[in-house]
């Protein structure tokens, strides 16, 4: 009977135990460091190739780790908030040289859409980030369940505008040669730039902004502010703050307390410096 | 900066030219302080002690410093020029407010 006892008592115990010591529970527990570690060690690979501290060689079994540890990431909990910010990070990097991005997008935009996490993707996709980051913030705008998600896809495609706006406001000023452009968005939204001049950028940027206050003027972006106040900003500068426009007034106090406005000193040339002691 | 604009106040003396600051710093006797001791002569707009403040944030100004010259006339002429370009964009302005006021 004793033998039994025994037995049955580590039956018992064992599922408790397991689940306390599996390598798999502590990975669970600590799955934001884990993620932010491996994106860490390659942002500091890339920064010692590019300071030459590390060869072409060592920089590649380098990749070749991180991807093994991302992918091994991916298998654990595939559908799991870690696994779409891992997707989004390989997407994103261009880690994965065999299989490419196409892959991991291809995973955020038709299993993954429900996800909150995909506003992580949204910071990633800002201005500058490649000629595709536009069609994919589009397909997150349309398809992504979370509001927030759509919101900050919404506004960061306002910022894409924004971007393009400045762009070729320096051609138009001979700043920028338009070659560049190519480059940066790629040649199907350079045609679409030219059949849209800067005066059809400027409005296709304000209704962008106009559907950020509209629709989602609550929604928090990555450092928890609300996007409406932002994209009401936008809409201010652009309607009132561009060169050649009257100044708005500016009614304030100054910093011992004394009340004054910025149209006290019209007739002088005035030199506004929005600064701190920082 | 600092050095930058006290030369430019010191310089500009006497001409229809004035420096007004939006100061964005958390703590406003601790600015009090730091205006003295970099003898900071020129007014500033209080913001409200945060970088998100009623006046940047009507500006949608996100990077400091951001600077805006405007004409005697009251029109945005330059913006977030520095250096060089932020002096011969002040005297430029200042000409043409001279070569207005001859001229009437």
């Amino acid at each position: 009977m004793k033998p039994a006892l025994l037995l049955a008592f580590l039956a018992l115990c064992a599922p408790a135990q397991a689940a306390m010591s599996t390598p798999l529970g502590l990975v669970q527990a600590q799955q934001p460091d884990v993620l932010g570690e491996l994106r860490a060690q390659w942002s500091a690979a890339a920064q010692a190739l590019h300071a030459q501290s590390m060869d072409d060689r060592e920089y590649e079994a380098k990749r070749a780790e991180l991807l093994g540890r991302a992918r091994a990431l991916l298998r654990d909990d595939p559908r799991g908030e870690l696994a779409v910010r891992t997707r989004i990070w390989v997407a994103t990097s261009g880690l994965d040289r065999e299989r490419g991005r196409e892959p991991y997008y291809e995973d955020l935009f038709t299993k993954d859409l429900a996800s909150p996490a995909l506003g992580e993707l949204v910071e990633a996709l800002r201005p500058g980030s490649g000629p595709d980051a536009r069609a994919r913030l589009g397909t997150l705008v349309a398809k992504a369940a979370e509001r927030s998600v759509r919101g900050r896809a919404m506004q960061m495609l306002a910022e894409h505008s924004r971007r393009e706006l400045e762009r070729l406001r320096g051609v138009r000023a001979g700043d920028v040669k338009p070659e560049a452009l190519l480059g940066e968005f790629g040649a199907a939204r350079v045609a679409a730039l030219e059949e849209l001049g800067v005066d059809g950028l400027e409005r296709e940027y304000v209704a962008a902004l106009e559907r950020v206050v509209k629709e989602f003027g609550d929604v928090l972006d990555a450092r928890g502010r609300a996007i409406g106040p932002r994209a009401e900003g936008a809409l201010f500068e652009i309607q009132r703050l561009q060169i050649g426009m009257l100044a708005p007034d500016i009614e304030g106090e100054d910093i011992q307390g004394v009340p004054f406005k910025l149209s006290d000193y019209r007739g002088k040339v005035i030199f506004l410096d929005f600064w701190g002691h920082w | 900066m600092y050095p930058h604009e006290r030369s430019l106040v010191e310089k500009l003396a006497g001409e229809p030219f004035v420096l007004i600051g939006v100061n964005s710093d958390k703590d406003r006797e601790a600015l009090k302080q730091t205006l003295v001791e970099e003898r900071i002569t020129w007014r500033s707009f209080w913001n409200g002690g945060s970088t998100g403040g009623p006046i940047s944030t009507r500006w949608n100004v996100s990077s400091w410093p951001t600077i805006y010259v405007i004409d005697a006339e009251g029109r945005i002429r330059f913006k977030n020029v520095r250096g060089e370009k932020l002096d011969a964009a002040i005297d430029q302005l200042l000409r043409e407010a001279r070569e207005q006021s001859g001229g009437k």
